[in-house]
């Protein structure tokens, strides 16, 4: 399939989902009343719950989602492997380590951008730690038990922060932030996440060339002139910045950089400087989705995102682990 | 006019010198086949020659910068790693990664350097099938595709017929010889010492690190250079058909 | 002076006491060691434990956000409600709650200790009640009585018409009380319009910010922040429920709102107070 006619396609299924997105919550609105709200109503109920509530979560699963599977499709090229993702090899649990460490601290409230800065910190520690135990080429069977291992110490941590706030509801909010949830998030989340994100994003969006010649392995690509230690600090620096900013004002968020890049792979013909963009538009598409999805499910109650994805994408991580169990050791 | 100029390359891995102040230089249109027992220090080499293994020592090929470098040499390492299902043509193009500058999109002479490079190999109708469903021969040649789409005055490839059948092994060889002709220049590391004896123009051979000899086959591939190198004797002789060489016995 | 029959309600009440003192099991002496695991226990048994006579509260008692007499629970010893502690201190009664961890109300009792468990107050007609029945089991009952007589007096007083502004309660986790609260009959006495009656919820629970934003009420009733950081509080600080406050008032439940103890009158008043001031504009 050419790459533009899927991109294009991509964008569309983006563009009705962002509109399903901001026609779905428990205040049932027509779909005109909601829309004419949006655009041009003036201080009513409608228009407040369409501009400073649904709106911004919408925006927001874009985002995430645009973040959630760059990075996948990134980490893949990179490691070569299709196991690799953000969530599973424990990126996300130190991005929200990092993020509940500024908040309990105090250091978020510093400056504008602490947070997800924070958690940027958090989430670029863990995957150079990764790089560094999983070798040249991730092997897979390093791969999954370094993000195991790296996800248990940054769970374990996280709770540990959470316990020793003094804040009551602090201790029951590992919830939060183990499976995500983009209830309840306004505009000002929106501005925290997008500067360090798009940072992330075009950090991402220039490791292309890079990835395709990686295809032939690290000697072969840099005799083709490509600078890998520079493509690494990028891909670090990437995924760090988009994964730490949706992480802090989402909640870590799995699967999604998985399942998107393995179902648009054959879609770009392996290409893995083509599974970027797709991914990114797929990522979206995926979040928006999912976040459509718990509210029509369980509208009274918070149900997190996680749970969802988890539910898609676990079985889908068994069955990518069966079909390459042969290459695991 | 020099194609590579290399010299005293050193290689040390620990205490020991992997390879041993090796020193050489190419000219446009030669064919050399690198020779020499396993663990002389062939790939490595060759890999110090491109500068992607740290050296003591000159190569010039290793001083370049690494995108003039990327469009002087191509190089086809040992281990023949396809990562991903991606088809034989997008595999071959990318071959012209370093003719495209940034996000540029492959130019018709991209897409007709690729067509060419997929005739020489026999590759012709394999383009839309996914590399990795590929045999491993079929695999090989691809991969030498590659090699050849890129477009270099200088090819540096390890091993590359190994796995091939004899018909196969005995076209890539004449692609060289062709490439050569056209004056450019190929340094391939090969193990079979028959086929390095008819189609290259001159041997180098490597033992222990150090270039034992250097010169037209003949030259090089003498009793005492193969008693006291390979352990083994053979038979050499000119004919009609060209250099025929074949192993004989263990000489120790 | 004409002697001033004491209300029927009172009447009621004082036979109620006695028919508790009744059925207790009949000590000796009052209880001399008294330890309350329960906040709402805590108030009652600082308002009407004689001097000695309470040795230890829970320690929420001094959280300033919940605890009506934090000021006072200050010089008690805390306690954390776990049955080897509790059982250490040697009490002769302890005082707990109907939600207490039933785990430590039944060790405690099988090691022998008196547990007697005080239900929560849902409605203003029951704070009277729980102060006869802790007064009771303090023996202190002449206490308990003049409490409970003041409060129905000063109760009178400051009831008012349902006709005031519309209020809403909007908690951290975006949690609102039902009909059947406590605070929902504070509010209501003061003379607030409750949108929990209007959206049909008799049951507390999570409101859904949207929903709140289209019933737009007149007052949106919430509680400070602790320190420290949590996600269940950032939606207090979202622009939406901002924007609401801004069209209309905010106001703030402390913590007189909790338990039923006579403090429920401070925030009556407080009440009070903001619809005196929301009827003048």
């Amino acid at each position: 399939m050419r790459l533009s006619l899927l991109l294009s396609g991509l964008a569309a299924l983006v563009v009705v989902l962002f509109g399903l997105s901001l026609l779905v919550g428990p205040a049932g609105f027509g779909i005109g009343q909601s829309l004419s709200a949006l655009l041009g109503g003036e201080g009513e109920a409608v228009t407040l719950v369409m501009r400073e509530i649904r709106l911004p979560r919408s925006i927001l699963a874009v985002m995430v989602g645009v973040s959630l599977g760059l990075s996948g499709a990134a980490l893949q090229g990179f490691l070569r492997n299709p196991l690799a993702e953000p969530g599973l090899i424990g990126v996300s649990s130190s991005a929200a380590l990092g993020a509940v460490l500024a908040l309990q601290t105090g250091f978020a409230a510093s400056f504008a951008l602490a947070l997800p800065v924070s958690a940027l910190v958090g989430a670029s520690v863990s995957v150079m730690l990764l790089l560094v135990l999983a070798g040249p080429r991730g092997g897979s069977l390093t791969l999954i038990l370094a993000g195991i291992a790296i996800s248990a110490l940054a769970g374990a941590f996280l709770s540990l922060v959470l316990n020793l706030s003094p804040n009551p509801f602090a201790v029951s909010e590992i919830v939060f932030w183990m499976l995500g949830s983009l209830s309840d998030r306004s505009f000002d989340h929106v501005t925290i996440a997008l500067p360090v994100m798009l940072l992330g994003w075009v950090l991402l969006a220039s490791l292309g060339r890079g990835l395709d010649a990686l295809t032939l392995g690290q000697d072969a690509a840099e005799s083709m002139g490509i600078n890998l230690s520079q493509l690494r600090l990028r891909l670090v620096a990437g995924v760090a910045a988009s994964v730490g900013a949706a992480t802090a004002v989402a909640g870590a968020i799995g699967f999604v950089g998985l399942v998107v890049p393995h179902i648009l792979r054959p879609f770009v013909g392996a290409r893995p400087g083509a599974l970027l963009p797709a991914s990114a538009l797929g990522g979206a598409a995926m979040v928006l989705a999912a976040d459509i999805a718990v509210r029509l499910v369980l509208p009274d109650r918070d149900l997190k995102l996680g749970v969802l994805m988890a539910i898609v994408g676990a079985p889908l991580f068994l069955h990518l682990i069966y079909k390459t169990r042969r290459q695991m050791i | 006019m020099s194609a590579l100029t290399v010299t005293d390359l050193t290689v040390h891995r620990g205490e020991c010198p992997v390879v041993d102040r090796v020193s050489l230089s190419l000219t446009p249109g030669e064919v050399v086949g690198l020779i020499g027992p396993n663990g002389a220090g062939k790939t490595t080499l060759l890999r110090a020659i491109l500068g992607l293994q740290s050296h003591i020592g000159q190569s010039d090929l290793a001083q370049m910068p690494r995108r003039e470098r990327a469009k002087t040499v191509a190089w086809m390492p040992q281990t023949r790693e396809i990562a991903w299902p991606v088809a034989v043509e997008t595999l071959v193009l990318l071959g012209r990664v370093p003719h495209l500058a940034g996000g540029a999109r492959p130019k018709p002479e991209d897409h007709a350097a690729t067509a060419q490079a997929l005739d020489n190999m026999g590759l012709t109708g394999f383009e839309t099938r996914p590399a990795t469903e590929l045999s491993g021969g079929e695999q090989a040649r691809v991969l030498i595709a590659r090699v050849l789409a890129q477009d270099t005055p200088l090819i540096l490839a390890d091993e590359p017929i190994a796995g091939l059948d004899p018909a196969h092994q005995i076209t890539t060889m004449q692609v060289f010889a062709r490439l050569a002709a056209q004056g450019k220049t190929v340094l391939a590391a090969l193990h079979d010492l028959g086929l390095a004896a008819r189609h290259c123009t001159r041997l180098l051979l490597l033992d222990k690190g150090r270039l034992v000899a250097d010169g037209a086959p003949k030259d090089v591939l003498t009793p005492e250079h193969l008693h006291s190198v390979f352990g083994i004797a053979a038979h050499l002789v000119e004919t009609d058909h060209g250099l025929i060489f074949q192993p004989l016995e263990l000489t120790r | 002076m004409a002697s001033v029959r004491p209300s029927s309600r009172v009447i009621r009440l004082g036979a109620a006491a006695a028919f508790v003192a009744a059925a207790a099991p009949s000590w000796a002496d009052m209880p001399e060691r008294v330890v309350s695991i329960n906040l709402c226990t805590d108030q009652l048994a600082m308002m009407l434990a004689a001097p000695g006579q309470l040795i230890s509260v829970s320690d929420i008692a001094t959280d300033p956000l919940i605890s009506p007499m934090h000021m006072v629970a200050a010089a008690y010893p805390a306690n954390f409600g776990g049955a080897e502690e509790i059982y250490l201190l040697r009490p002769d009664l302890v005082l707990a709650g109907v939600y207490s961890d039933p785990a430590v109300v039944s060790m405690l009792r099988r090691l022998g200790v008196e547990v007697a468990q005080i239900d929560i107050v849902s409605g203003l007609d029951q704070v009277t009640d729980r102060l006869v029945e802790v007064g009771a089991l303090l023996h202190r009952e002449d206490e308990a009585a003049a409490r409970a007589e003041a409060f129905e007096t000063d109760l009178a007083a400051l009831t008012r018409p349902e006709t005031g502004p519309r209020a809403a309660f909007y908690y951290p986790n975006g949690y609102s009380l039902g009909t059947g609260t406590l605070s929902h009959e504070i509010l209501t006495t003061a003379g607030f319009r409750h949108i929990a009656d209007e959206l049909g919820r008799d049951s507390s629970g999570r409101l859904a910010l949207e929903l709140l934003a289209v019933a737009a009420p007149d007052v949106v009733i919430s509680t400070g922040t602790y320190p420290g950081n949590s996600r269940s509080e950032d939606i207090l600080h979202h622009p939406a429920l901002e924007a609401l406050i801004a069209a209309g008032q905010g106001h703030i439940s402390g913590p007189d709102w909790v338990c039923g103890t006579p403090q429920v009158l401070t925030a009556l008043s407080d009440l009070t107070t903001l619809r005196d001031s929301m009827e003048a504009e």
